[in-house]
């Protein structure tokens, strides 16, 4: 059963958190939830289809075609969240970008609950299959589910607690999320050998393992790797790196056209 | 190195939530294509922490995973789904 609780809550976790700091967006600016609850409904949908086509989907491509839709859905949902980072940054365009807001809360959401959720469906389907072990498996998962969403839930409240400094930290926090993202789609294209593996430039196992629950926590938040490569952490910087520049930059021409 | 790649496959099976083999000893620095197939009637996931690679296997379907170049030493996998049972290692000499 413990097994079942800890797959289920990895994959809850990242989908969750994502969502709690989407809810303090909006809360922020005043967008309309309701289109945030259809977007759970969505890619609830869309991760049931994409668990029954799965084994179909995998043989695309000379047998890559799993590593091509979880790389795209990742690089699509990490620029997605960059971009929502970007007109939550720069206030001044908000007025006319609600609705904006409200298709990239909705597209993140159904995409994010659709790869997650296509990985717990496919888990509860082989848990159905081998019989005698629906039942643990099935109340592991709803353990999982139910810690991963309360962490989600918590993060919301904590957040919604101070308006300035809690849309800083979801800033923040939104932009490892989206370097964790790019990081893993680069270890997919590693995996179907689309680009050329190298030895990792560090090990940090000895200091946190991947495998211990502050691990996997560090994963689902931040993207953390004990061993990762040098395009890996060249990406996840990237990530960092590009959009807080482009930002100050925006930021710097718009006070000296003002000063 | 993609010929390189073609000459280096290792072929594992995924049988009542076993891997066999599930020791692998592969060259060191060297890229190696895993074909897993899995035999059972119920899905697994491939997984590793080492190696980072993680991919779904259906019922009665195969995969191909790339790892490598790898320094030597032990790189232990897991089926995630049968993680009582479904463990292996890669041993790199």
């Amino acid at each position: 059963m413990i097994d079942a609780v800890i797959i289920v809550l990895r994959e809850t976790l990242e989908a969750s958190l994502l969502v709690a700091f989407l809810f303090v967006y909006s809360n922020h600016f005043s967008v309309n939830k309701k289109w945030m609850y259809w977007a759970l409904i969505v890619g609830i949908m869309l991760s049931i289809f994409i668990a029954s086509e799965l084994p179909d989907i995998s043989d695309l491509f000379d047998g890559r075609g799993q590593e091509i839709l979880f790389v795209v859905v990742l690089i699509t949902l990490s620029l997605l969240i960059q971009l929502t980072n970007f007109i939550v940054m720069l206030p001044k365009y908000l007025k006319s970008n609600q609705t904006t807001l409200r298709m990239l809360f909705f597209c993140i959401i159904v995409l994010a609950i659709s790869l997650e959720g296509a990985e717990i469906i496919v888990f509860l389907q082989s848990s159905i299959a081998s019989g005698d072990r629906f039942y643990s498996h099935l109340l592991g998962s709803t353990l999982g589910l139910g810690i991963g969403v309360s962490v989600g839930a918590v993060s919301y409240y904590l957040l919604s607690q101070s308006s300035k400094s809690s849309l800083v930290v979801c800033f923040i926090l939104l932009m490892v999320v989206t370097a964790g993202m790019g990081s893993q789609a680069v270890s997919y294209l590693m995996q179907a050998d689309f680009i050329e593996s190298s030895y990792p430039i560090w090990d940090s196992r000895w200091l946190i393992d991947e495998r211990s629950i502050i691990g996997q926590l560090l994963y689902a938040l931040i993207g953390y790797e004990a061993t990762p490569t040098l395009i890996q952490v060249l990406v996840y910087s990237g990530y960092i790196i590009l959009p807080v520049t482009l930002l100050l930059y925006i930021k710097m021409i718009h006070y000296r056209k003002v000063g | 190195m993609d010929l390189k790649a073609e000459r280096l496959t290792i072929e594992i099976e995924i049988k009542n939530h076993f891997f066999m083999p599930d020791k692998i000893e592969i060259p060191v620095d060297t890229k190696v294509k895993l074909v897993v197939h899995n035999r059972d009637s119920t899905s697994e996931e491939f997984e590793s922490y080492e190696l980072n690679r993680e991919k779904l296997i259906a019922a009665g379907r195969k995969v191909n995973i790339f790892i490598g170049p790898l320094a030597v030493g032990e790189y232990p996998f897991f089926g995630e789904f049968n993680q009582k049972t479904a463990q292996g290692l890669v041993i790199v000499k």
